[in-house]
């Protein structure tokens, strides 16, 4: 039986919470020891929906700053970015513009983009509203979702919704044949052919 | 019109077509070396008569003055706009740079400026000869063994002096927060994670490469900080030390190996 398979990407700055949404969705737990990424990290999930399953790929991204330039080849690829910020920092919330414009610059309208709040649990210290986070979505024409990877809140409907707006899903758009299969190499995460910007390191 | 003229730091004209027959060697002059951000970290230390730059100095002192008690302390970015201020400020102003705490009250902010002077350094702190060197043994040798240790010191005995004694002097700084991880969350492992990428620049220009090195780069600089007493004791680097030093001045250099801490002002 064959299974689609797709490409997520997550972006988004340093500590806002990226490997933790994987981690609940994965694992169903949380880490408390505060490690940020190294490099790239890709893991990969089956999903079992209403009318068909499907294999996801997550591909978590470190936040840090040299980093940054191989992301266009980690969006090219992609079928959907979630873009990452932390409602008690307005500075990583302000940046998910530009992280958004970089995937629609690599991607146009031909990318399912989630724009995430994380750490709900944190309500003290919220610097971001929920508002403000729906307006921001709005305007840019991407899905919005509040989330908090601690204490496992609305980490499954965030990964639920993405899949559900996937070509290919009854709701969503009519198959379009083979333009519905996101071919994936299962050795690297970059092409060779992806060489502008030079050395990223 | 662009000038036909090339300038070198010292302030020394040719013809274009002529400079690259110019020895690179000058004595730098301020007047020629404007921007601290881009600029080769030995020209800016020659042209200031400083023992490391300016930016390093005083964005670690204001850091300290702080407090190092900060969660994701290196990790968490500060405020876009504030680090191009203040990036500019230094640009423009020097060592009379203000980045008090009521000019720029997110401390976040001072650590992002120091991650970027670092990674805009045209030749990275710890140089592509220092590199080779340190990632190999990082790749072949057992962690932390004595051979791993002899090779990362063979390794910064390549840096130049000002780019040695910036190191030493940023890495007894990083100690100093990790001493602090039971509340800023930054032990070894974790800060070598977000600074290694700012302090080491794979040679190779594959982006694949640069990615498969940085587990290697942050086992290095994790390594650097953990041993930071046996790979920087005066004793056992001066030799190769001083056969790199060139300018007496750097001989009179004053950082200490006792982790020095900074006098609160």
């Amino acid at each position: 039986n064959h299974i689609d398979k797709f490409k997520l990407s997550l972006f988004g700055e340093m500590g806002v919470g990226k490997t933790s949404l994987i981690t609940r969705f994965m694992y169903d737990s949380f880490d408390n020891t505060y490690q940020a990424t190294i490099g790239i990290d890709f893991l990969s999930k089956t999903m079992y929906l209403e009318d068909r399953t499907i294999r996801l790929q997550l591909w978590d991204t470190a936040g840090q700053e040299r980093f940054r330039s191989l992301i266009p080849s980690y969006i090219r690829d992609s079928s959907v970015a979630v873009v990452v910020y932390d409602i008690t920092n307005a500075n990583s919330f302000q940046q998910t513009s530009k992280w958004i414009d970089d995937v629609r610059t690599e991607r146009g309208s031909d990318v399912i983009i989630m724009l995430v709040g994380n750490k709900t649990d944190l309500s003290d210290k919220r610097q971001i509203t929920t508002e403000e986070g729906e307006r921001k979505a709005k305007e840019l024409s991407v899905m919005f979702i509040e989330t908090s990877a601690k204490a496992g809140y609305n980490v499954k409907q965030l990964f639920r919704r993405v899949a559900a707006a996937l070509p290919g899903m009854e709701q969503t758009e009519p198959k379009k044949g083979e333009m519905t299969e996101v071919k994936l190499k299962d050795t690297g995460p970059i092409e060779p052919e992806h060489k502008e910007g030079g050395c990223s390191c | 019109m662009q000038s036909l003229f090339f300038t070198a730091d010292c302030g020394f004209e040719a013809h274009k077509k002529c400079s690259e027959k110019v020895p690179n060697d000058c004595l730098p002059d301020i007047k020629f070396v404007k921007n601290l951000f881009g600029a080769d970290l030995t020209t800016v230390v020659k042209a200031r008569n400083t023992p490391i730059p300016v930016v390093v100095e005083k964005c670690i002192k204001e850091i300290e003055h702080r407090g190092l008690e900060v969660e994701g302390l290196y990790r968490i970015a500060g405020l876009h706009d504030e680090v191009e201020s203040i990036r500019m400020a230094f640009d423009k102003d020097g060592e009379n740079t203000v980045i008090s705490e009521s000019k720029y009250d997110d401390i976040n902010s001072i650590t992002s400026v120091l991650k970027l002077y670092f990674r805009l350094l045209p030749i990275p702190l710890i140089t592509f000869e220092a590199y080779r060197i340190i990632i190999d043994t990082m790749k072949q040798d057992e962690p932390r063994s004595r051979t791993q240790i002899i090779k990362i010191k063979e390794g910064l005995s390549k840096l130049p002096p000002a780019h040695y004694q910036t190191l030493r002097f940023l890495l007894a700084h990083l100690n100093r927060v990790t001493e602090q991880k039971a509340t800023n969350m930054m032990g070894s492992d974790n800060l070598a994670i977000v600074f290694a990428p700012t302090l080491m620049r794979c040679p190779e220009p594959d982006p694949m490469m640069s990615l498969m090195n940085a587990q290697f780069e942050q086992k290095a600089l994790e390594t650097m900080l953990v041993k930071f007493r046996d790979l920087f004791s005066r004793m056992s680097t001066t030799q190769n030390f001083e056969a790199n030093a060139k300018r007496p001045s750097f001989d009179a250099l004053r950082i200490s190996d006792q982790t020095p801490h900074f006098d609160k002002v």
